[in-house]
């Protein structure tokens, strides 16, 4: 499986995580995810739109738009139910890969 | 090259074109996207690069806007307004090409007057002797059966299409008045917008080819006699190809690479 499509599945906990740290645009989303996992996640930068527009959707983050320097930014920010959704993302993905690391270190 | 001209303005048209969400989700993603293009090739033009290449890896970084629009939420698919739409721009369609006809109308009566009968109504056929008496009667000031048959041709070349291109109006004027009444926007088909002139380009560039052939084959048969009856649909159907021409090459032109 390539990067893209493993980062594809786990896309949603990835911007749950960056905006854990705070309300954050886009373009500054996108950057920190770039910079979080040392130029690694380097995902084609306007997927993570319709992305989060689905989270928007589900309630997990609500947004609104932010005029700064003569440009309107959408600002996006974890709702409650986002904040308690990336907490149990983050158990079951830690979950996921200790049981991973479990069986392929078998042998290693 | 200006900004209005730059790789994110063409990225950003390609984007609207390719999006097939509701009209509010598609403003949200084209704003977003728009932003964050410009603070990305900002970002990159301050490491020293110009401004057209920041853009254009700006872009390159942003991902394919077919990728982008497949990702976002699709609208509810309406068939009927979109089928109704492409009824509608059928029923414009129409209207243009019987007012082209229409036109054609003037054109043989300018070539009725500045030449005479005969280089409109001297169309080549035989006539039965039921038909002549017919020409002559409504035609009492001909001569004989061949002058009947030249005047008639001539002046029905005028009057039936002159009845043509009032039909076309009224066309025009129920296509324009449907078209307010459902708000919508310009022709907008839902198919991209070059496919609206580029049938009108092929209907008239048809009937461009075959009226200018047809009017060399009786140029070739008769000299000049009868060649306006073709001729003056030909001439129309010319101005009519470029009618169209000059819109279609506009929307080609500003199709991104």
């Amino acid at each position: 499986m390539s990067l893209s499509a493993r980062l594809k599945g786990n896309l949603d906990l990835l911007l749950l995580s960056v905006l854990k740290a705070g309300p954050a645009h886009g373009y500054a989303v996108i950057s920190a995810l770039r910079e979080r996992s040392d130029g690694a996640f380097d995902l084609a930068e306007g997927t993570i739109y319709p992305a989060l527009h689905k989270l928007e959707a589900a309630g997990h983050v609500t947004s609104w738009w932010d005029e700064a320097a003569g440009r309107r930014r959408r600002v996006y920010a974890l709702t409650p139910r986002g904040e308690r959704e990336v907490v149990a993302e983050r158990e079951r993905w830690t979950g996921f890969v200790g049981h991973v690391q479990a069986v392929v270190a078998v042998g290693a | 090259m200006t900004r209005d001209e730059g790789p994110i303005e063409a990225f950003l048209d390609e984007l609207y074109r390719q999006l097939s969400c509701a009209p509010r989700v598609a403003r949200r993603l084209l704003a977003e996207a728009e932003a964050h293009l410009h603070d990305s090739a900002a970002a990159i033009e301050a490491t020293g690069v110009d401004r057209e290449t920041a853009e254009q890896r700006a872009v390159d970084r942003f991902g394919a806007p077919g990728r982008i629009a497949a990702q976002a939420p699709t609208a509810p698919r309406r068939p009927v307004p979109r089928a109704l739409a492409l009824v509608r721009a059928a029923v414009a369609l129409a209207g243009v090409g019987l007012v082209a006809v229409g036109l054609s109308g003037a054109v043989a009566a300018v070539m009725n007057a500045a030449f005479g009968s005969s280089f409109v109504g001297a169309v080549h056929q035989t006539y039965s002797g039921a038909q002549c008496r017919h020409l002559l009667a409504v035609q009492p000031s001909a001569v004989d059966c061949a002058h009947a048959a030249i005047l008639e041709n001539s002046s029905d070349a005028v009057s039936l299409r002159l009845l043509a291109g009032a039909a076309g109006v009224l066309l025009l004027a129920v296509a324009w008045f449907w078209r307010r009444a459902s708000g919508a926007h310009a022709w907008s088909t839902g198919l991209p917008p070059a496919v609206l002139p580029a049938v009108g380009l092929s209907a008239f560039g048809a009937a461009a080819l075959w009226l200018t052939g047809q009017t060399l084959d009786l140029a070739l048969l008769g000299g000049s006699d009868g060649t306006g009856f073709y001729l003056s649909g030909a001439v129309v159907a010319l101005a009519g190809c470029v009618g169209f021409a000059i819109p279609l090459a506009r929307e080609l032109r500003d199709q991104p690479a």
